[in-house]
């Protein structure tokens, strides 16, 4: 959908479309749930004041929007990485077996527990294709990768993930 | 473990969280609208009295140099008193400069007379380098400058009338320079590279010497009739044997990057040579240039022809999955990659930064720039143009230019036997 003429209604229609598809991303982006909603807060907000130097020509508004959403992400992520590293992150989850994970955390956190070890490229294709619910075709701008390129790594992450679970 | 349940892990936010997030944005957005409203107003007010200043500045500066150009360009120069020798220097192609005092010369014949100030006279193979320049430079852009095609002899003329530079294909010649010296000009000159490009194939291809005119029988759109040269067919060409019969029955298939400079280069580079062995079509140049570029200029659209994006793979798997095909590769791209070709299948030398300096690398212009040295010494905005132009990283290397090394791209005096130099201006060396 592209950026609408300013407008409350065309707004409030991007606003409801796309605060779940966002929130989602960084549910399925970061381990951490309670900095979820402050990062989404954070690109609605960088979004919303950045609207009139929006270029519809340039890219659609889900591609606009989204890439914000990857750069808030990456600075967190970074920021984080200052206090604990990620390696950290990853040997902490790596303590307790798979199956004693499965019995104390939720799905989500299990299979954040298993994202952690992944790469972030795959990292933040899951978020969008399973977070955010893009199809492969509006992920391939923002990954800088084909459609197929997409597919073919989900696929293949999907199934390593599946193996694991 | 499947897409179902990965996407079935997704919730909604928190209504709350959501209705306290649009609060806040409703907010957002009614401050910037009032600091919106203010700002206009102070923009406006600050854009009418900006373009007050500017009119009155360009006003004022257009006076300035108006005067400053006047004598140049319309003094009565008095006649050498030397006799001026014929020039040696070889012809050029395009309309060649009269030996006429331009004293004579109507004033309608002058290239780029009616606001060369603000023309900048570029060579059709130069366009793109010199529009580059003009869209990136601000002293040209806010000059209102324009890039004015011409063939090279009318580029050189007009720089030493009042064009604001001249970027040409080749070095001005000795009855140019004098020219020039017979209007009291003294011309500074800065050789910027070379523009070339390259028809290469993989590294498992077979060599050929293709001669431009065999290149131009297989790509053009049009060709003459074997049977009647004088008369245009659709190319029937299939095979490199249907073109001349030396070469086996290989089919004719040529990769073209779809970027428009590197296309320009091969028209301009290897068609045209190749067009111009039928002497009819090199005559058409001169009477009848739209017609001209409509049959040299027109690549054939058929399945002969592949456009291809330039991407990583073009060269390491395109081409070793065709190893017959050719392709067209600006040089930089082709020297970047040397190693995973096989050469050029024009016929003379491989395409290397020697042979494009000592002129023996057939596809291959240099590209000269001119102004008036009087103009560099005087004007700041001019002085300032030259070294933007003369810097390595900033202009041309997207339209192809291939650069030199630092010395060599340095202001050099052009070549004059010392038996010319008393009819040099006075002060031109300064």
């Amino acid at each position: 959908m592209d950026w609408p003429a300013p407008g409350a209604a065309d707004w409030d229609a991007l606003y409801a479309e796309h605060l779940p598809r966002i929130y989602n991303y960084f549910r399925f982006r970061l381990a951490a749930e309670a900095d979820v909603e402050d990062l989404t807060a954070r690109v609605f907000e960088k979004a919303w004041s950045a609207r009139s130097r929006y270029r519809r020509d340039v890219a659609a508004f889900s591609t606009w929007l989204y890439r914000i959403a990857q750069n808030v992400g990456v600075d967190y992520l970074r920021s984080r990485r200052t206090h604990a590293p990620l390696e950290d992150a990853v040997e902490v989850i790596a303590d307790g077996t798979p199956e004693a994970d499965a019995e104390r955390r939720s799905d989500l956190a299990r299979l954040a527990a298993l994202t952690a070890s992944l790469p972030d490229r795959e990292r933040d294709l899951i978020a969008l294709r399973y977070g955010a619910g893009l199809s492969n075709r509006a992920i391939a701008p923002l990954v800088g990768l084909s459609e197929s390129n997409v597919g073919t790594i989900l696929h293949r992450t999907v199934q390593a993930l599946r193996s694991r679970w | 473990m499947n897409d179902e349940f990965l996407h079935a892990l997704r919730r909604d936010p928190p209504p709350a969280f959501a209705r306290e997030l649009k609060r806040r944005l409703d907010r957002v957005h009614a401050r910037r609208g009032a600091r919106f409203t203010f700002g206009r107003a102070l923009l406006a007010m600050l854009l009418v009295g900006g373009v007050a200043m500017a009119a009155v500045l360009l006003l004022r500066n257009r006076d300035e140099v108006t005067r400053e150009a006047a004598p140049i360009v319309h003094a009565v120069v008095p006649r050498p008193a030397a006799t001026v020798p014929q020039s040696t220097a070889t012809p050029q192609p395009g309309r060649p400069v009269t030996a006429t005092d331009p004293a004579e010369s109507p004033p309608t014949q002058e290239p780029a007379a009616e606001d060369p100030r603000s023309a900048f006279a570029v060579s059709r193979l130069a366009r793109p380098i010199a529009q580059a320049l003009v869209e990136d430079s601000n002293i040209l852009s806010r000059a209102g400058s324009r890039v004015v095609v011409m063939d090279d002899a009318e580029a050189l003329q007009a720089v030493c009338i009042n064009a604001a530079f001249a970027m040409v294909s080749r070095r001005i010649t000795e009855q140019e320079l004098i020219q020039c010296w017979r209007r009291h000009v003294d011309v500074a000159e800065w050789m910027l590279g070379y523009q070339a490009v390259v028809l290469t194939a993989g590294p498992t291809a077979q060599p050929a010497a293709l001669k431009p005119r065999e290149i131009f029988l297989a790509l053009a759109r049009r060709i003459p009739d074997p049977a009647q040269p004088e008369r245009l067919i659709d190319n029937p060409n299939m095979t490199w044997h249907d073109v001349d019969s030396r070469f086996d029955y290989r089919g004719i298939d040529v990769m073209m990057p779809s970027d428009a400079v590197t296309r320009a280069l091969f028209v301009q580079l290897i068609m045209e040579p190749g067009c111009d062995t039928y002497l009819w079509l090199r005559a058409l140049k001169q009477v009848n240039r739209q017609r001209y570029d409509d049959v040299c200029h027109q690549l054939r659209n058929d399945e002969r022809l592949h456009e291809v994006e330039l991407v990583s793979t073009t060269i390491t798997q395109q081409l070793w999955a065709e190893p017959n095909w050719l392709v067209v590769l600006a040089f930089r791209d082709y020297e970047l990659n040397s190693t995973k070709l096989l050469g050029t299948m024009l016929d003379g030398p491989v395409p290397t930064r020697a042979s494009l300096s000592d002129g023996t690398y057939p596809a291959a212009r240099p590209v000269y720039v001119y102004d008036q040295r009087q103009r560099i010494v005087t004007n700041y905005s001019y002085r300032s143009l030259v070294y933007g132009l003369t810097d390595r990283y900033t202009v041309g290397a997207r339209q192809g230019l291939v650069r030199l090394d630092e010395p060599s791209r340095q202001e050099v005096p052009p070549s004059i036997p010392p038996a010319l130099e008393s009819l040099k201006p006075a002060g031109a060396d300064k």
